[in-house]
């Protein structure tokens, strides 16, 4: 189920989560077939094409139609491991990244919006430090050799952590995922925060007698909940295509699953892509449809907006 | 006497925002908590993301085995042909994709931005969305499965044109053949960074610009295209970015058999031959820097665009 | 033939009828606005006539030319957009050059016309300014100065003033009637701001639901509106339903209340109109004890209690109940309303010539709506 960032970087994620989340343009719209449209069909060719070979070759073995290929699959002890696996740490990186984010960006918003271009940038320096880099790094930090200058930067927390012996282990990788993640989770809540009146909402709520956490739990979160969605679906679907550091890392995810069987037999591994093409449409088509559902959400916000 | 008064809590009133620090008269311990609820997301990304890069650079500049600062690293990975390949393997492969995935990207993007049917235009805009998160290792075996060997496409121009792809050269596993296989996402991951961008153009510059005289071609000359610009150009660089930090989908294509510069990282620290971290390092601080060239034009141009949206 | 003219222009949208069969002609020179409440195709009609839009039915000319179905961009006018619309990569300088570069002028002359035209808006300093440098007011009177430039026969406005504060509106209403005037452009503005329409226009369309409800110049529809609607987009005014008694004679009945207003020779006894009042017409005096109105004088005399006292600078308005179901509303200048108080007994009288007699329209208590919509 190879999706997003074993590529590296989560450029394309943040980008779904734009696109997904924003309010729709009313465009002019023009007419015409010109080189916009001739482009617009390579494209859909360009990505459609593949996905058709693949469905074919999956179940085409070359001496006839083959669809014993999905069952040797199922049956297949390592696919239920690793796919199992890969679920336990897509759900973790999942919850994980959606409680550290959501709170600390409305946080910031209401109490130190200064403090944003640092969000900012925290949260773009994984386009910079892509999963190989990321992998290397934590792998050096973790590794129990003593290194003063980490030690000292970090407070003493690296050194305590390396007495529970935490390299390579799923911890860890849950750990380095979430960071992969902050460009798609951070930037649609952000999006969301702002989108909705959240420093008046939070001020009704406060001259009512509602707490801090109060607030964050009954009035913000049910109001962003677009963002939320599509930061959650966006990183889960990551997490269960993630091969880079799970290699690096030598855990058995599913990704690493389907490179072994790909290497192998690329009929089952076409089928298996299949597979990780219909988990991916799952995702996007989830934020698709709880996105657009929201009463008052993205649409409405988009007017006031541009009454401004 | 009254007018005595009234100066001097004109005067109070003015003092008493200079000495809150800017949070409206709050002072500096409500500062400091506002900072100290930071504290758990920025201890973990200390920790997780930070000292990654910190160690990172460190080890790039100390020998691996002694310990000792040293700029052997550095000077090993200029001096090796294939390293340099590497780099230049992966600049290449990535400006190439950037370049076609923007230029052809740009256009079906702005073909969607002005479909009539707002349902073709969602189909359509999902449909990117997936496949701009389809890639990695899948994606590779996709591909294999299109154009490898035995691939459908590959089959079936030898079944009709009686041409067999691979004699005449081409190869899915070489350089060009990850290009091919790069513009799968590149593509629509364009259409997503182009379509919020086309959106933002207002229709109000349009009209005035046709109200003044202007034709269609003049209105994107002058005024369309200038401002889509900045927005176009920091697309581009993600594009790049994006490329140029992807591993899966190349390992997966052919293990360690195409010389780009995460394979070669993965291959000094992950590898079966020799492991060495000083020269994975110096690798990985190379990455960065490119990195961080691209990723700041991409904040240049963004906040160009903030500007002038008067945001 | 006027200079411009809508013949039976009609706008269909699906279903809806934005414009319904509007007649409309503009004198050269005149500061023609188009006032209604949102939705009422004030919009609509100037867009077609920038050619934005195409007219369903109808004809447009211009100085005796057909334009219906010319395009946008060959037509000689100048469009300012509520949003200003300024081009946000361009100085102001270059944005008002934009027009003139079109129309391959050379650039001795641009550059002559720029520094006119700024010194004309009064931005001299600010040619080198990008629209985020910026005020509204500012960016709104850039606007205005490149449509100029093209040297337009007739300047579209629309709604220009709408995102700017309230202080910047009035003064750049001003400038813009002022620039109007003194280069005798013919302009069509659209607003919904009553006020606005009446202080620059020389005429105004009031407008509902795709149709003109009077085309009067700003005296005559104020002091004589024609309809309901029109007198209460424009201005308030208090309203009192009945019959018309005696047409020969002036005899109003409305409730329990007989009025006197001018002789209605267009109009049948017996016959059901409306009379309207403006809040300004109505003074206020303390009640003497006397709880029977008295037709004695020319003067209308209605007696009531003030409910709410409304104090609003230059004059104070008053609240009057005076019947379980009705208040009516009296705009008195604040020296004379100092000793007026709630609760208190007052008598409200009038003039006969200040009652405005209207036939009681089907369509009333639709339009009524649409009005009190807009002021809420």
């Amino acid at each position: 189920m190879s999706i997003g960032p074993s590529i590296g970087s989560g450029i394309a994620q943040r980008a779904t989560a734009d696109v997904l989340t924003s309010p729709k343009g009313k465009p002019a719209v023009r007419r015409s077939f010109g080189i916009a449209q001739i482009a617009l069909l390579f494209v859909m060719l360009y990505l459609l094409i593949p996905l058709g070979a693949t469905l074919w070759f999956g179940i085409n073995t070359g001496i006839g139609f083959d669809f014993s290929s999905y069952q040797r699959i199922f049956s297949d002890p390592d696919f239920s491991q690793t796919f199992i696996t890969s679920l336990e740490l897509a759900a973790a990186t999942t919850i994980l990244a959606v409680v550290l984010v959501t709170p600390t960006a409305y946080w910031v918003q209401m109490r130190i919006p200064q403090a944003r271009p640092l969000l900012d940038f925290l949260t773009l320096a994984p386009f910079a430090i892509p999963a190989i880099v990321l992998g290397v790094g934590l792998v050096q930090e973790y590794s129990g050799t003593a290194n003063p200058l980490i030690s000292v930067l970090s407070l003493g927390l690296v050194p305590a952590l390396n007495n529970f012996n935490i390299v390579n282990t799923p911890p860890l990788l849950v750990c380095a995922y979430v960071i992969i993640a902050l460009p798609f989770v951070y930037r649609p809540i952000d999006n969301s925060l702002r989108a909705i009146n959240t420093s008046v909402l939070t001020e009704a709520a406060y001259s009512l007698g509602s707490g801090w956490w109060r607030t964050f739990l009954t009035v913000i979160m049910p109001n962003i909940w677009p963002g939320i969605i599509s930061a959650a679906l966006l990183t889960f679907s990551v997490v269960m295509g993630e091969f880079t550091i799970a290699q690096l890392f030598a855990i058995y995810t599913f990704p690493i699953f389907l490179n072994n069987v790909g290497q192998n037999d690329p009929h089952r591994a076409a089928s298996l892509s299949i597979l990780s093409f219909i988990i991916t449409l799952i995702c996007v088509l989830g934020i698709i449809l709880l996105v657009r559902r929201r009463p008052g959400g993205a649409e409405a916000t988009a007017e006031i907006g541009a009454a401004k | 006497m009254q007018p005595q008064v009234e100066t001097a809590t004109a005067r109070n009133s003015a003092q008493a925002p200079d000495k809150a620090s800017g949070q409206g008269g709050r002072g500096w311990s409500y500062t400091l908590t506002s900072w100290l609820g930071l504290v758990p997301f920025l201890l973990f990304c200390l920790l997780f993301e930070i000292l990654p890069a910190i160690i990172i650079i460190q080890g790039s500049f100390t020998n691996n085995d002694t310990g000792v600062p040293t700029l052997d690293n550095y000077k090993h990975m200029f001096s090796q042909v294939s390293n340099l390949h590497a780099f230049e393997n992966s600049i290449s492969l990535s400006i190439v994709t950037a370049l076609l995935g923007g230029f052809i990207g740009g256009f079906a993007a702005y073909s969607v931005y002005n479909l009539r049917t707002g349902s073709l235009r969602n189909f359509l805009v999902g449909f990117s969305s997936i496949a701009a998160n389809f890639a990695g290792v899948p994606l590779a075996f996709a591909w294999v499965a299109t154009l490898g060997v035995t691939g459908f496409i590959t089959v079936a121009i030898h079944n009709v044109f009686h041409v067999n792809l691979y004699d005449l050269g081409f190869s899915l596993y070489s350089f060009w053949g990850l290009v091919i296989v790069y513009t799968y996402f590149q593509l629509p991951l364009m259409i997503l960074l182009t379509l919020p961008a086309l959106s933002a153009l207002r229709p109000e510059w349009r009209e005035a610009a046709t109200n003044l005289g202007a034709s269609n071609f003049t209105f994107w000359r002058r005024v369309g295209l200038p401002i889509l610009l900045p927005s176009l150009i920091a697309a581009t660089m993600l594009l790049f970015a994006n490329s140029f930090g992807a591993f899966a989908t190349a390992y997966a294509l052919a293990q360690g058999g195409i010389n780009i510069v995460p394979i070669l990282i993965n291959f000094v620290v992950n590898g079966n031959v020799i492991i060495d971290y000083g020269l994975g390092n110096a690798l990985a601080v190379g990455m960065i820097v490119i990195l961080l060239v691209a990723v700041s034009f991409y904040t240049v141009m963004l906040r160009r665009v903030n500007t002038w949206q008067g945001r | 033939m006027a200079f411009l003219e809508l013949e039976d222009i009609t706008k269909h949208f699906g279903q809806n009828t934005a414009v319904d069969h509007i007649n409309l002609s503009v004198e050269q020179g005149e500061f023609l606005t188009l006032l209604g409440p949102s939705g009422c195709g004030k919009t609509t009609i100037l867009r077609m006539v920038a050619g934005f839009e195409t007219p369903s039915e109808g004809n447009i000319l211009l100085d005796g030319d057909d334009i219906t179905n010319r395009a946008a961009s060959k037509r000689p006018m100048g469009m300012v957009f509520q949003s200003y619309a300024l081009f946000p990569h361009m100085t102001a300088e270059q944005n008002i050059a934009f027009g003139m570069g079109i129309q391959h002028k050379p650039k001795e002359v641009i550059k002559r016309r720029c520094a006119e035209l700024l010194e004309l808006v009064g931005l001299s300093d600010k040619g080198r300014s990008y629209a985020h440098q910026l005020s509204g007011g500012q960016q709104q009177r850039v606007a205005l100065a490149r449509a100029l430039a093209v040297e337009p026969k007739v300047l579209l406005l629309d709604e220009p003033l709408s995102a700017l504060d309230a202080k910047v509106r009035v003064s750049l209403r001003n400038e813009i009637r002022r620039i109007q005037q003194q280069l005798k452009m013919t302009a069509i503005y659209v607003t919904h701001d009553q006020e606005e329409a009446l202080a620059i226009s020389d005429r105004i369309a009031v407008m509902a639901k795709g149709r003109i409800e009077q085309l009067d110049n700003p005296e005559e529809i104020y002091s004589n509106p024609r309809t309901a609607f029109a007198a209460s987009f424009v201005g308030s005014s208090n309203q009192f339903q009945g019959t018309l008694k005696s047409v020969t004679e002036g005899i109003f009945q409305a409730d329990n209340h007989i009025l006197h207003v001018p002789i209605q020779l267009h109009f049948r006894d017996g016959e059901r109109a409306l009379v309207l009042v403006r809040p300004e017409e109505m003074s206020i005096q303390l009640a003497t004890g006397e709880s029977e109105e008295s037709v004695t004088g020319a003067d209308n005399q209605i007696p009531g209690v003030i409910e709410l006292r409304t104090f609003l600078g230059p004059f104070t308005r008053f609240h009057v109940r005076i019947n379980e179901t009705t208040t009516l509303t009296a705009d008195v200048p604040s020296q004379q309303a100092r000793d007026f108080f709630v609760a208190q007994n007052v008598i409200l009288s009038f003039p006969p010539n200040a009652c405005q007699v209207l036939p009681l329209d089907a369509r009333k208590d639709e339009l009524e709506k649409l009005a009190e919509a807009e002021t809420v």
